[in-house]
């Protein structure tokens, strides 16, 4: 194997907020380091509550990223448990525009806006 | 450059650029980073240096997992006045495919680029992409 594996500017922390599980990320979201951000999401949502994945530190998403994103909501859904997404910026924010993820996953701009929720009307941003 | 008065901003044209890595996913970074270099040189807008940085990514990621074990990966630069093309190749293990043209891969690259098209041909998957100099 390569010395470059792990990407030194990568990383992840999970916290157990009160609300939710909140994973931090941190760094390039690439092939080498989506399998490690879907085994913490995976490891999040064993704990039987909803998970907010902060994506303010993160560097760069390609589609890998962005499927491993989309399989945790996924696998959330199927527990009745939500997968969202925050603070994405930039770039980042746009990549999960074009993909049509922001909206799935609800991306909140401001932390302290409540998660969007298009399946669940309770939680509607207020309109205008 | 001759007498071009901002001679930083250099009239690239028709130079070939080329980077062969190990087909190793450690080295994405590294392509990663000398495209946004690459497209800075040429004056690309931010956006759009991001945008050809997410093209190579993808590009390479979709190669890398068909590459057999000490495969190399080859990045082609061809910098014209009005295009870049990119063919980005390596050889894969019998019997691979390219990810369906309906895949998020797929969509990410045609999504950035003005032309993206894949092909797996003796052994050798290449990936082409053209990226137009002058959209900003």
């Amino acid at each position: 194997m390569s010395t470059m594996d792990s990407p030194e500017d990568f990383e992840i922390a999970r916290v157990a907020e009160p609300e939710h599980v909140l994973v931090t990320v941190r760094g390039d979201v690439d092939l080498t380091t989506a399998d490690q951000l879907g085994r913490q999401l995976e490891a999040a949502a064993e704990e039987d509550r909803d998970v907010v994945v902060d994506l303010a530190g993160v560097t760069f998403l390609d589609s890998t990223g962005v499927r491993t994103l989309v399989d945790a909501y996924r696998a959330g859904r199927r527990r009745g448990l939500f997968v969202s997404i925050s603070g994405a910026r930039d770039w980042v924010a746009r990549m999960l525009e074009v993909t049509g993820v922001a909206g799935l996953m609800a991306t909140r701009m401001r932390p302290e806006m409540p998660a969007y929720r298009p399946d669940h009307p309770g939680l509607r941003p207020p309109l205008g | 450059m001759g007498t071009s008065e901002r001679p930083d901003e250099a009239s690239v044209e028709d130079d070939i650029v080329s980077l062969v890595v190990p087909a190793d996913g450690g080295y994405l970074n590294v392509l990663r980073t000398a495209t946004a270099g690459l497209a800075a040189r040429l004056q690309y807008t931010t956006d759009r240096i991001e945008d050809l940085r997410s093209a190579v990514d993808e590009a390479c990621a979709m190669l890398l997992v068909l590459t057999p074990a000490d495969a190399s990966l080859s990045c082609r630069f061809e910098i014209s006045v009005e295009q870049l093309r990119i063919a980005i190749s390596a050889p894969v293990k019998d019997g691979a495919v390219l990810p369906s043209q309906t895949s998020w891969a797929w969509h990410v690259l045609a999504s950035q680029t003005a032309e993206a098209t894949g092909e797996i041909a003796g052994g050798l998957a290449t990936i082409r992409m053209v990226s137009l100099r002058g959209k900003n």
